[in-house]
């Protein structure tokens, strides 16, 4: 059965798209001859050539600000931040002008950029190379965040950025790069914004959650199916807009919601979805929601010291055991 | 490459009178606004643009359609120089539904994207990078179309200017960095924050580096033309230095009390409306009675222009929610509001 790598849905993406829009054009740094950091670029150099696809200079700010420029003209950039922490250095461009310059211009201007970014959590990569921005991104009124987990996603949801004329930062997961599904049947070519996937059905619980998480709770789900404790999961796919009707219907069926993120816990993705659901379902809920997030520190080198911080399938299976009433 | 550029030569009557109709509406638009300011009837605050008028006037006189511009905090003339309508500007600056963006960015925020003016960053230097791509876009489309992006020299020291220009430098962009040199960051001079020579910084880029006197709108013309015809003909981007000594507040209530009241009216004094009166009545291109025309077809512009804002309506507020995204299809339809 034909396959499907989370990197090569990456490249087929964006492949696809330049081959149907020539106003498509990526640019950042190595995504040219050396095919990207993570060879999410790999070939298409060759085959777009130096104006469809740029190398740039170590200048995030000047990257993501050029793409903002391009993408109003009606280009439709594609600009490459190669680690998420890294976005730090062009936030006043995410925070004050992606976001804010169709509204500030009452609708006559659409930034139709597609940030691509990577995640990591897991690799020793430091503090620095360890971002997981996204409760960061989601809070700014005017941005679409994507957070893919599986390749198919990654493809469609891809593809559907950068059609978008919508200001979209797209997140990747370096550990995720090697997953690879089966393409059982042909994969859609295109990825609505905003609808969860669920990943695994189950009566029980609703653990919700999204990149690097699912592969988390799926892990856990299956320790849990083992103890006899059935966990429906969710993969949110979309963390701008959310999914909120998928969240509420499958946490009102099963009565217990559990989210897992790899952002750290204070004012998170979970708390952002804990808060949904109190004020939408509260009541009709059995337990109260739990979150397994990442601890409130920066992330440290030593692979024990980073484990610790980390959300793992222990965890969740110990905080599903804890909402399922068991004794943990 | 310095370029210290005289008024340019030979100036055509048609020429000298567009030029000053220009100047002139700019100044009495921001004379008005002033005025409503302080009748309390501008929400916010306001940075009048008195003062620079021959730079806003001197750069877009030569800009056509399908040019870009962005403007400073100090905007509303830049705009009006991009032939934006007068009237919808200050319904704008009046927070009215009629204005330029419906009352949503307000005189910080000044734009039209029917003229290609993109609305303008506050942010001190925020707009570098955008036009850099807007740049970009005219090089990937082959239009021959020109950015022009205002800044002032506050924004020199803003990593953002460096790493514009040389993205820009880098990639022969067809940009012009026009800084507005007034030689003033609110209360910090130029001379304590700023190192080095300024056009030394175009040298750092590779790129052609220019000063002009800012108060002179023939000299301001003539430097930026060369500059504007090299990025038009992919010569790559220029940066000029437009001197330009602050007269004013830096906003609308500054009373410079950090300043030498000397340094103040010295400034005032290199006035560039009657430098321009001046310069061309000597060179035969305008009677007194063509200037008494000119202020009189002016008053009645702004007139106008205030008398539409006044009465413009307010936005209904349930319009606040509009416009979030451009693409409902992965906008936020399903957030509960």
């Amino acid at each position: 059965m034909p396959q499907l790598s989370y990197r090569d849905a990456v490249i087929q993406a964006l492949d696809e798209e330049m081959a149907r829009d020539p106003d498509v054009f990526l640019f950042g740094q190595d995504v040219g001859r050396m095919g990207g950091n993570f060879a999410t670029t790999r070939g298409l150099f060759g085959r777009y050539g130096p104006d469809r696809v740029r190398d740039t200079a170590i200048s995030e700010d000047a990257i993501v600000g050029a793409a903002i420029g391009a993408s109003v003209c009606g280009l439709r950039p594609v600009a490459e931040i190669m680690f998420s922490s890294f976005l730090g250095c062009c936030w006043d461009e995410l925070i004050n002008h992606a976001s804010q310059l169709h509204y500030v211009s009452n609708g006559a201007i659409s930034p139709r950029l597609t940030i691509r970014t990577v995640n990591v959590l897991g690799r020793s990569s430091g503090c620095h190379h360890s971002g997981r921005p996204e409760a960061a991104l989601m809070h700014i009124p005017g941005l679409a965040v994507a957070a893919p987990a599986d390749p198919r996603d990654v493809k469609g949801l891809l593809k559907a950025s950068i059609r978008s004329d919508n200001p979209v930062v797209f997140i990747e997961n370096a550990l995720l790069y090697g997953e690879r599904c089966e393409i059982d049947q042909p994969a859609p070519d295109l990825v609505e914004f905003g609808q969860a996937r669920t990943v695994r059905n189950g009566s029980d619980l609703t653990i919700l959650s999204y990149s690097g998480g699912v592969r988390i709770a799926v892990a856990a789900a299956s320790v849990l199916q083992a103890q006899g404790i059935s966990a429906e999961v969710l993969d949110l796919r979309t963390l701008a807009p959310l999914d909120t009707d998928g969240i509420l219907r499958s946490a009102a069926r099963t009565k217990r919601a559990l989210v897992v993120e790899e952002d750290v816990r204070t004012c998170g993705v979970g708390a952002e979805i804990i808060a949904l659901l109190c004020e939408q379902v509260g009541g009709d809920l059995d337990r109260p929601p739990l979150r397994v997030a990442a601890a409130d520190v920066p992330v440290p080198f030593s692979p024990v010291l980073e484990e610790a911080i980390a959300p793992t399938a222990l965890k969740v299976v110990l905080a599903a055991r804890r909402l399922a009433g068991e004794a943990a | 490459m310095t370029v210290h550029a005289d008024a340019v030569t030979h100036l055509e009557k048609q020429d000298a009178l567009r030029l000053l109709r220009m100047m002139l509406l700019i100044r009495r638009f921001e004379e008005a606004s002033v005025e409503l300011y302080q009748r309390n009837l501008i929400p916010g605050f306001i940075h009048p643009g008195i003062g620079e008028e021959a730079v806003h006037v001197g750069v877009c006189d030569l800009l056509q359609d399908g040019d870009h511009v962005i403007a400073t905090h100090r905007g509303h003339g830049q705009a009006l120089a991009r032939g934006v309508d007068p009237a919808a500007l200050m319904a704008e600056i009046l927070g009215r539904a009629t204005g330029t963006q419906g009352g949503r960015g307000g005189s910080l925020h000044i734009g039209d994207w029917k003229h290609g003016v993109l609305p303008a960053s506050p942010l001190v230097g925020g707009g570098l990078g955008t036009m850099t791509g807007i740049a970009l876009a005219h090089q990937y489309r082959r239009d021959r179309g020109v950015a022009v992006c205002f800044f002032g020299d506050g924004a020199l020291n803003r990593g953002s200017f460096h790493e514009a220009l040389n993205m820009a430098a880098s990639w022969q962009l067809p940009i012009l960095y026009a800084c507005i040199d007034n030689g003033w960051a609110i209360s910090v001079p130029r001379r304590a924050s700023t190192a080095g020579e300024l056009v030394a910084r175009a040298q750092a880029y590779g790129i052609p580096g220019m000063v002009a006197d800012g108060k002179n709108v023939l000299a301001c013309r003539g430097v930026a033309e060369s500059a504007i015809a090299r990025a038009r003909d992919g010569g790559g981007p220029s940066l000029i230095f437009f001197d330009c000594p602050r007269g004013y507040g830096h906003e609308e209530g500054d009373s410079q009390g950090y300043r030498d009241p000397a340094d103040i009216e010295t400034a005032k004094l290199r006035d560039p409306l009657p430098h321009a009166y001046r310069e061309f009545a000597e060179r035969n291109l305008i009677t007194p009675a063509e200037q008494a025309e000119l202020e009189f077809q002016t008053d009645t512009i702004v007139r106008s222009a205030v008398e539409f804002a006044m009465s413009s309506p307010n936005p209904e507020a349930s319009t606040a929610f509009d416009h979030v995204f451009p693409d409902s299809r992965s906008g936020p339809s399903q957030m509960p509001r």
